[in-house]
């Protein structure tokens, strides 16, 4: 009698992760279809459009570029040069030391030229105390600001909090930006009113070569485990986000590169400090704070505007990447969990929020339980072969269809990737990712989950190397 | 026992169902690669096509060669290219040069090409030819351009009026504004882009227009275009709208506009506005004072120096520092001693900013 | 204007929009400049330093180095000094103008520009320099 139910049981929990996967797959797909559509008129537009003809008349929306940093003595000279040289009329760099211990601020002080000055704050969003601020005649635009350390979320309230541009732009100091990033992601800003946030889409460097922060030339990772990420990236930037835009309800915006209003930011008050996923955070609560002060309100993705960054390279850092990326999406989830199927947020509450839901937050437990559970039931002889193959067809090479439609896509909107054997590179990728990588990132994920629900949020170290040496 | 739910029916068709999606995804590589060997060709026929055209344009340009002999090498089914490989040169340049490369377009079969573009094309192709009709300044396509602005799509809308406004089509302003009454679409950005493409010429009849204009929106796109412009005539209009109005959209462009202008006449309305409830009116009128030059209020100023908002503040301390040495001194007075921390700090950050620069 | 008689006056020309840039070559060579063409701002201010051309062009928005910085270290150096110099500007840049003959641009000009113009100015900014 047990063992008749526990069997029926597992023969249940197999149908329910088949389609679990399935429907997870099917989402995907219609969510690159959209993205595809909506990619193909997005780039018809700028094709004919000189987006520096909207700026000619002087009637520009300034921007000022926030950079944290943390430790990044290594490549804050290389990084800061580059945004400063980014080509945009009107814009600021404000770069915010967050307590480095290292020599993160002299590097600045002494390459800028940079004198301690009087200054002040124009916004109070609560933060750690400032020390000093610097600027420099030979570069009016830059800013320096050293604090006492606080986290990223602190750095860069305190960024917001110095300055005077309507729109802030919030980057990684690792970052690397294509020159005329900030002319397309503040393009939305000055087409329509109610955009209050854009985020662009985020590419890997590894591979291409750097110098002095500028990508001169754009290949794929050497390692598999960087091509992997690249067609990963390609899933969820190119096509998951662009699809969830479609109809507004994008709940991300990348922590590497992400422009805002800064009314919008201050409406809400800042990032949430010691918050793990700080970035996540942000969008969610502004779609909850302001799209019910005004309907119209829009948070929207821009597929070209590049920044390209740099992707771990070893298991080990990748894994506490991941790990900090779930428990990000999970405390963001729960922080706000009243979203959830809440008719005052349109896609967002139906649609992108119960998503996110079911298969970011709860995706791991199902995936990971159904495979154990495959497995199980594989060696007790509870399945047929043809459950087996439809099992394994739909968790394997269901997946496989779905990275390589993404790298198509990819070629069929971007070409970002030169040479013919690069595309051949990618396929490779997006067939073996498949086979292993993904199972691994369920396990991690599922892990961190497991690890969020039992207290132990903490943060997980990213070691980075100095970009462009 | 469970499994043999399925018999070997089943198994074959979930093989064939299996083996029907690795083909199809087969399929789709090698249809990428396909693509990327099309693209990689027409792209090199494109650069040696383009390569062609340069040589003979350069040589047109310095009067060697007529325009006939020119679109005889461009083949009806290469305009579209012809179009692109010329869109760089009329963005970049005036003059003669201009003017002969847009007769290219508009005295050739090419103009024809683009009319049907615009007027049988789909958004896309309708809003690409409008907004190349509006580079090559083909005036006579003005008819066309007008019909385009009733367009259903937001996109060919915009480019007509855009392509009017550059053509210098003054008497469709009305229409243009009336548009923008019933549209209130893209954004007030992009539609102000249109009234500055037409340039001073417009000015006239502009503030014409804004005497009878009833709709709010396009009274502030209006002023705001004035103000760009500078156009003194337009000076007293606008203060009395600023001091008709109550609505605060309304009267922030007023003040912003006889700020730019710098309306001597402004001056006692604006010292109004500098203790509205409304933190942008107050900062603006200070801005706009210091703009004119009222060294009247400089004492009043010291005293926003503590205002609540920060940028009022901030327009204070710049007020101050541009009106008079006198102005300035007291700034540094404040920023070293003062005990209102606000007032000190903001005078910081100006000292700075105008010590530094940017 | 026949060759052999005259020197041959050399021009450092630096410009990111390249198909522009072609035509302004093209367009100078056939008043027998000899040009010598950047596609970004690097390596002009060596290239200045070692052939100090007869007239600097350049364009203010460039990638690498933008032209405003590009002019400040011509005009700090004793060796290139007083090679002219003109400022390419697009519109909307008018503060970039400002700042570029504050650093001491001999002559400017906002894109879009008549090449002829241009070709106008180099010979004046030439002349000038031969007056003084």
């Amino acid at each position: 009698m047990v063992n008749i139910s526990i069997i029926g049981a597992l023969y249940i929990y197999n149908y329910f992760a088949l389609t679990y996967l399935l429907t997870i797959g099917t989402i995907y797909f219609v969510l690159c279809f959209v993205s595809f559509k909506t990619i193909r008129k997005y780039s018809a537009k700028v094709s004919y459009i000189d987006i520096k003809d909207l700026f000619r008349y002087g009637n520009t929306k300034a921007v000022s570029v926030i950079v944290p940093a943390y430790n990044e003595g290594n490549s804050i000279i290389n990084s800061t040069s580059a945004f400063l040289q980014l080509e945009y009329p009107d814009f600021h760099v404000i770069v915010v030391n967050d307590g480095s211990k290292d020599d993160t601020l002299n590097n600045l002080i002494s390459h800028f030229s940079m004198k301690r000055v009087p200054y002040g704050m124009v916004d109070s969003i609560d933060t750690m105390p400032v020390r000093g601020f610097y600027r420099s005649k030979e570069h009016p635009s830059l800013l320096v600001i050293d604090k006492e350390n606080g986290g990223k979320a602190d750095a860069i309230n305190t960024g917001i909090n110095a300055s005077k541009d309507p729109l802030i732009c919030v980057i990684d100091a690792d970052s690397i930006l294509e020159r005329d990033c900030l002319l397309k992601v503040v393009r939305p800003f000055v087409e329509d009113e109610n955009v209050i946030a854009v985020g662009g889409i985020v590419r890997i460097a590894n591979g291409c070569k750097v110098e002095q922060g500028r990508v001169l030339e754009i290949a794929p990772p050497k390692k598999f485990i960087g091509k992997f990420q690249v067609v990963e990236y390609l899933r969820a930037f190119l096509f998951g986000r662009t699809g969830f835009d479609a109809v507004n309800a994008m709940l991300i915006i990348s922590g590497a590169f992400g422009c805002f209003s800064k009314d919008a930011v201050l409406k809400v008050g800042g990032y949430r400090a010691g918050c793990i996923g700080e970035d996540m955070e942000l969008v969610v609560r502004m779609h909850k704070i302001l799209r019910r002060q005004n309907p119209n309100t829009r948070i929207t993705f821009v597929p070209d505007p590049v920044c390209w960054t740099e992707a771990p390279e070893t298991l080990k850092v990748l894994r506490s990447q991941r790990v900090r990326w779930q428990k990000g999406t999970i405390q963001s989830i729960m922080l706000h969990k009243d979203m959830f199927l809440n008719t005052d947020y349109g896609w967002v509450g139906f649609f992108a929020f119960p998503y996110f839901v079911i298969f970011e937050m709860l995706g791991p437990f199902v995936e990971f339980s159904g495979y154990i559970v495959f497995i199980l039931s594989a060696l007790f002889g509870i399945v047929s072969l043809p459950f087996a193959i439809m099992f394994l067809t739909v968790a394997v090479l269901y997946g496989m269809v779905l990275s390589i439609t993404s790298v198509i896509l990819e070629e069929l909107s971007f070409k970002k990737y030169p040479k013919t054997s690069h595309l051949l590179h990618l396929f490779c990728a997006a067939f073996l990712e498949n086979i292993g990588y993904r199972q691994l990132q369920t396990w991690w994920r599922f892990r961190a989950t497991i690890e969020y629900a039992f207290g132990s949020r903490g943060w997980g170290k990213m070691e980075k190397k100095g970009v462009g040496k | 026992m469970i499994g043999k739910f399925f018999n070997q029916g089943a198994l074959w068709t979930t093989t064939m169902a299996v083996l029907a999606l690795l083909f199809v995804v087969g399929m789709l590589i090698l249809y990428c690669f396909f693509l990327r060997f099309v693209s990689n060709s027409s792209k090199k026929k494109q650069f040696k096509l383009y390569a062609g055209w340069e040589k003979m344009v350069f040589q047109y340009l310095e009067g060697e060669k007529t325009t006939q002999e020119i679109m005889a090498l461009v083949p009806r089914a290469r305009y579209a290219y012809f179009q692109h490989f010329l869109k760089s040169y009329l963005l970049a340049l005036k003059g003669d040069d201009f003017e002969k490369l847009s007769a290219l377009v508009t005295n050739t079969d090419l103009f024809s090409c683009l009319i049907d573009q615009l007027v049988h094309g789909d958004e896309q192709v309708r809003s690409e030819s409008a907004f190349f009709i509006g580079l090559v300044r083909a005036r006579q396509a003005k008819e066309h351009l007008i019909r385009g602005l009733e367009d259903k799509d937001e996109g060919v809308y915009f480019n007509c009026a855009l392509s009017l406004a550059k053509i210098g089509a003054i008497d469709t302003l009305g229409i243009i504004l009336g548009q923008f009454r019933i549209r209130k679409k893209p954004s007030r950005d992009l539609l102000l882009s249109i009234l500055f493409e037409f340039g001073t010429d417009a000015c006239q009849p502009l503030l014409w227009y804004l005497k009878g204009e009833p709709d709010a929106f396009s009274i502030s796109l209006i002023v705001d275009a004035l103000g760009h412009y500078r156009y003194y005539p337009a000076g007293e209009e606008i203060l009395c709208i600023l001091d008709a109005t109550p609505g605060y959209d309304v009267r922030i462009n007023c003040i912003r506009a006889v700020g730019k202008i710098e309306y001597l006449g402004a001056m006692p309305s604006l010292r109004e506005c500098m203790n509205d409830a409304d933190w942008r009116v107050r900062s603006l009128a200070i801005w706009a004072l210091g703009r004119i030059g009222d060294d009247s209020v400089e004492e009043e100023l010291v005293v926003y120096l503590g205002d609540e908002n920060w940028w009022v503040r901030y327009r204070a301390a710049e007020a101050l520092f541009s009106l008079s040495r006198k102005g300035r001194e007291a700034l540094s007075v404040i920023a070293q001693h003062s005990k209102n921390k606000k007032a000190a700090s903001v005078t910081r950050i100006l000292l700075t900013d105008m010590k530094v620069g940017g | 204007m026949s060759k052999g008689n005259k020197v041959q006056k050399t021009i450092i020309y630096a410009e990111d929009d390249l198909d522009i840039a072609r035509l302004v070559k093209f367009k100078l060579e056939r008043e027998e400049f000899k040009v010598t063409h950047f596609p970004d701002g690097e390596g002009v201010i060596e290239a200045i330093i070692e052939t100090i051309p007869d007239i600097v062009l350049l364009d203010v928005m460039m990638p690498l180095r933008d032209g405003i910085s590009i002019l400040r270290d011509i005009r700090a150096n004793p060796k290139t000094v007083s090679i002219p110099t003109i400022i390419l500007s697009a519109k909307g840049q008018e503060s970039d103008v400002v700042k570029g003959l504050g650093d001491g641009a001999t002559d400017y000009l906002t894109k879009p520009f008549a090449p002829s113009e241009l070709v106008a100015r180099v010979n004046k900014a030439i002349s000038w320099q031969f007056l003084q």
